[in-house]
């Protein structure tokens, strides 16, 4: 699964790469996911006079030392209020697509969540080509997940060799909690 | 698989919901009301007997306030009011405010979201609302009601002025220029932000004439952000933004939220009242979300140098200097000679008196080409017209036999030494001819302008026969048959025919010595009895005439004939004599008749080459200069009859050099600087210049006490004002210049010279009314300070006449 979700940002990014060219582009990361110990980094496109899509990506192994790994994807569209992209406010789309796997307080939790929600967000220029970006949003997510107790047997859980998910569900959650900087590349 | 659909819409329907909520309570300003005290003022605006709008605090009795928790509330109060002036007689409950005797309210605990309501009451203004909201108020309230009652200008929001004003300071004006220093433009915090920019666009409206005199280039001011984020777009070129390149980066002041505007405008001239007003516009991404007009400077102007007395005389070349000599010249002339023959033959009638006179004067003018000394007889042609009455072949004939014989004529008068050489043309056949019918008709038409309207219709009407006949028949005996037919021929055609008949004697000659000054006049007079305006001279005759011609308009004329004649061959050295000595007189003449005309001596100024007097030397080593001292003093002296003190200010540079070796020049360079406002002195300038400036004032200062008066006052400063009231105090009281001037001198001093101004500037109009008109608009006599003393002047004039002027 990892390796169908890395061949997907590939792909994307191959295709941003394409279309830059016409647009003005910028390279972000979130200063709150550093200080959470997952690196992140994104790209935001601009297209048309209000409108931009945000990309950013993000994984962490082990951070604190806990006993987790993840890996996810965090879209945006946005629609600018003052007229001119990544100035000012935004309100937007936001998904979110993530693949974990956890341990929390004697249970395990392996899984992938989908979701989305709106977005809020405010763009400050720092310079011509420097912008800092603080950002929420909101929204449903949905979870398939394997949930586990560390006592027990897994192999339970396995027919065929294939995981089996015992919990899904539907959660109201921040969809993006973000303080970015980012750069205008052109 | 059911309950989990349930439950994803259940949570889909929370989801929603819960993002409702977060819309609104996001990044939207919340509209949570929040208590304020309001402090403010409230104006009336009308229009005074001038027409001009005057704003004034209102009295109490004169508007209602109102307050409302709402503003929805204020708006339908309002509604009411607009149908029903008298609706809130049936309002309950709602707060009336008190507003003071100086227009002030104070409304406590209005709550942010609330509304204020203002009408006039027997003014008639349209109500007004307001919206309080939620930020600090620091600056006072503004409502303004027109009269009118349209719209507004300083509508309020919570607490702080609304619209962009500038703080229109008086400017100093100096002939045609004024000079705007220091205009405050406020920008109210709420309306300006960084992603804006503000643009505006001052223009110059002349008062007098009700109409624009010209723009001026706009100035704009833009937020940190919006060049920074316009620069990030794709393909974005600052060069094609027809405004970026007027953006001005002065520092904003952010604490009073203003900028400072100076500026010098050029007006078309010094005498009409200019105002700069201007346009605002501001603009962010998305376009123009405010504009408005605005006064960037006050009706009112001082005029410092208004008063400063100058008369310079015009500086004279040396016409002996300007002497031009006389070159061979080629000499063409003609006489009409008025023969009279036998008719019908080439003999001359010897019955006509009129012959012997006409052959004398043919004689005479022959005898003095052939013997004068140095005239040389070039060319002679004789050319004769018949009538055209009868038979053409008969006319021609008869004309080539006539001709021949005035040939003849001619030539027996002439030695025969003299003849060789001269070309003519001696077949007589090729210089006669007879007349056209249609020649006639042109005559007939012609004289109807002068003829009484009795003769005017024949005349018309003979014509329009004679040319029906030209255009019917194209032989010229057909013509003559059918126009001798004529009822008209006998008592009117006839008596033409003898203006068609002429013969002519033309000739060259070239005269290799000047004329005499009595040929010069001669010529002269000649040209002025047959009314020739276009009259042709050679240069060192019209140094002749300049010196013989006494009348001053006909002289100017001279000056005027010469000078167009030589700009035509103008090449700016040696040669150019009479053009220089014509240009200059023409100059003095205008100047002594206090007019101008700055175009006559501009051709003969370099104004690349700085100074005067500055030796040249043509390309075969003849000496001359450029920039002659008394054409440039000279078109300086127009210069400022003109009140073009830019211009002037260029010439006065160019005398500069010269001012220590002449006293005159030293004055009229001073009293220009000073007239253009180089006079002040200030820390920031270099010492030399500093030094320059006090030499001016003192110079100036030296013509006269009144100068003397006029420059300390133009220097507004205390210790100079209260010199200028000790020289003023010795001058003569019945002097209105001198009781104007006290009146600008004690009306400085604010409350303890006002009595002293008012009655200062009474007894000036008193003595001279046309100061009534520059009171009115000059910066220096405050409007109260004006009306008061008016007031007391119309009151004294009124008892003068009442008491027969005593």
């Amino acid at each position: 699964m990892m390796n169908k979700l890395k061949y997907i940002v590939l792909g994307l990014l191959f295709c941003f790469t394409v279309n830059i060219s016409a647009q003005q582009f910028a390279l972000k990361t979130n200063g709150l996911m550093w200080g959470a110990l997952m690196p992140n980094v994104g790209g935001e496109v601009v297209f048309g006079e209000r409108f931009s899509f945000d990309l950013s990506a993000f994984g962490g192994y082990k951070p604190y030392k806990m006993d987790a790994k993840l890996f996810g994807l965090n879209p945006e569209v946005k629609y600018w209020f003052s007229g001119r992209p990544m100035v000012r406010h935004y309100i937007g789309l936001a998904f979110l697509g993530v693949s974990y796997d956890m341990k929390f307080k004697e249970k395990q939790f392996d899984g992938k969540a989908g979701g989305a929600g709106l977005s809020f967000g405010y763009s400050w220029l720092l310079s011509e080509r420097l912008n800092l970006e603080i950002s929420a949003g909101f929204g449903a997510v949905f979870f398939r997940q394997r949930r586990l107790y560390s006592s027990d047997n897994t192999t339970d859980y396995e027919i065929f060799s294939k995981k089996k998910e015992n919990s899904t569900g539907v959660k109201l959650m921040p969809t993006k909690i973000a303080l970015s900087i980012s750069y205008i590349i052109r | 698989m059911n309950q989990n659909k349930k439950k994803i819409s259940v949570y889909a329907f929370k989801v929603l919901f819960l993002a409702v909520i977060a819309f609104l309570a996001g990044a939207i300003a919340s509209y949570a009301q929040v208590p304020i005290n309001v402090e403010g003022k409230i104006f009336i605006q009308t229009e005074n007997e001038k027409g001009e709008d005057e704003t004034k605090p209102v009295a109490p009795e004169d508007v209602m306030l109102y307050y409302f928790d709402s503003y929805s509330e204020a708006l339908s109060k309002a509604d009411e009011l607009r149908a029903d002036l008298n609706a809130f007689i049936n309002w309950e409950f709602v707060q009336k405010e008190t507003v003071e005797l100086d227009g002030s309210f104070v409304v406590y605990d209005a709550l942010t979201g609330g509304g204020l309501l203002a009408c006039g009451t027997a003014i008639g203004s349209q109500p007004v609302t307001l919206r309080l909201s939620a930020r600090d108020g620091e600056e006072e309230v503004r409502i303004i009601l027109k009269s009118e009652g349209v719209t507004l200008q300083g509508v309020t929001i919570s607490g702080q002025s609304q619209a962009v004003g500038a703080d229109p300071p008086v400017p100093e004006q100096f002939g045609n220029v004024i000079f705007i220093k220091d205009a405050n433009i406020s920008i109210p915090s709420h309306i300006g932000k960084t992603s804006a920019r503000l643009v505006i666009c001052p223009f110059v409206y002349n008062h007098d004439r009700k109409d624009t005199a010209h723009y001026r280039a706009p100035r704009v001011y833009a937020g940190k952000e919006f060049y920074m984020s316009q620069k990030r777009h794709v393909g974005f070129d600052e060069k094609k933004d027809p405004l970026f390149g007027y953006t001005v980066s002065y520092d904003f002041d952010e604490k009073n939220h203003k900028y400072v505007w100076s500026d010098t405008v050029v007006c078309p001239n010094a005498t009409e009242n200019f105002q700069v007003l201007g346009r605002y516009y501001f603009e962010d991404y998305l376009g123009v979300y405010k504009e408005d007009s605005i006064i960037l400077t006050s009706r009112y102007k001082r005029r410092p140098m208004r008063f400063l007395q100058y008369d310079f005389a015009a500086y004279e070349l040396d016409p002996n200097e300007y002497r031009d000599v006389p070159k061979t010249e080629k000499r063409e002339g003609s006489e009409d000679i008025s023969l009279s023959f036998v008719i019908g033959k080439a003999e001359l009638d010897m019955n006509d008196p009129n012959n012997e006179v006409e052959l004398k004067k043919l004689e005479d003018k022959i005898y003095g080409l052939v013997n004068d000394k140095g005239s040389l007889l070039r060319r002679i042609e004789i050319s004769s017209v018949s009538s055209p009455d009868g038979s053409y072949a008969l006319n021609y004939n008869l004309s080539v036999k006539r001709l021949a014989f005035a040939q003849k004529l001619v030539k027996s008068k002439i030695p025969a030494k003299k003849l060789i050489g001269v070309t003519d043309l001696t077949d007589p056949r090729k210089s006669a001819r007879v007349a056209k019918w249609t020649e006639l008709a042109d005559i007939l038409y012609a004289d109807t302008l002068e003829a009484e309207p009795i003769l005017k219709d024949s005349l018309v009407s003979v014509a329009g026969k004679i040319y029906d006949i030209a255009k019917q028949y194209s032989n010229h005996d057909m013509q003559s048959a059918r126009i001798s037919r004529l009822p008209e021929y006998n008592s009117l055609i006839k008596r033409y025919l003898p203006r068609l008949r002429s013969m002519k004697f033309e000739y060259t000659a070239q005269v290799h010595r000047a004329l005499t000054t009595e040929e010069i006049m001669e010529k002269y007079n000649d040209y002025k009895a047959k009314g020739i305006k276009e009259m042709d001279f050679k240069p060192y005759e019209y140094w002749h005439l300049f010196q013989m011609v006494k009348d001053t308009f006909e002289l100017e004329n001279l000056y005027r004939l010469a000078y167009k004649s030589s700009l035509a061959y103008y090449r700016g050295t040696v040669s150019d004599k009479i053009l220089y000595l014509a240009a200059n007189n023409l100059a003095r003449s205008y100047i002594s008749r206090d007019t101008f005309d700055i175009q006559v001596l501009k051709p003969l100024i370099n104004e690349k080459v700085q100074g005067v007097n500055v030796p040249r030397k043509t390309v075969d080593g003849q000496p001359y200069v450029v920039n002659k001292l008394e054409i440039v003093a000279n078109q300086l002296l127009m210069c400022l009859k003109k009140d073009d003190y830019e211009n002037a200010g260029k010439y006065a540079k160019m005398l500069k050099s010269r001012q220590n070796e002449d006293e005159r020049i030293k004055q009229l360079v001073a009293v220009t600087y000073c007239l253009r406002g180089y006079y002040r002195v200030t820390q920031n300038l270099p010492e030399e210049e500093k030094k320059e400036r006090l030499e001016f004032f003192d110079t100036v200062c030296k013509t006269s006490p009144m100068n003397e008066v006029v420059m300390y006052l133009a220097m507004n400063s205390t210790s100079y004002n209260n010199e200028a009231i000790n020289l003023l105090s010795d001058m003569p009281y019945d002097n209105p210049l001198v009781q104007y001037l006290k009146a600008v001198a004690y009306g400085r001093m604010g409350d303890t010279g006002f009595n002293d101004a008012m009655m200062a500037l009474k007894t000036c109009f008193m003595l001279d009314s046309k100061y009534v008109g520059i009171a009115s608009t000059d910066g220096d006599i405050p409007e109260d300070l004006y009306k008061s003393a008016l007031e007391l002047y119309e009151i004294d004039k009124e008892l003068m006449e009442l008491s027969g002027g005593y």
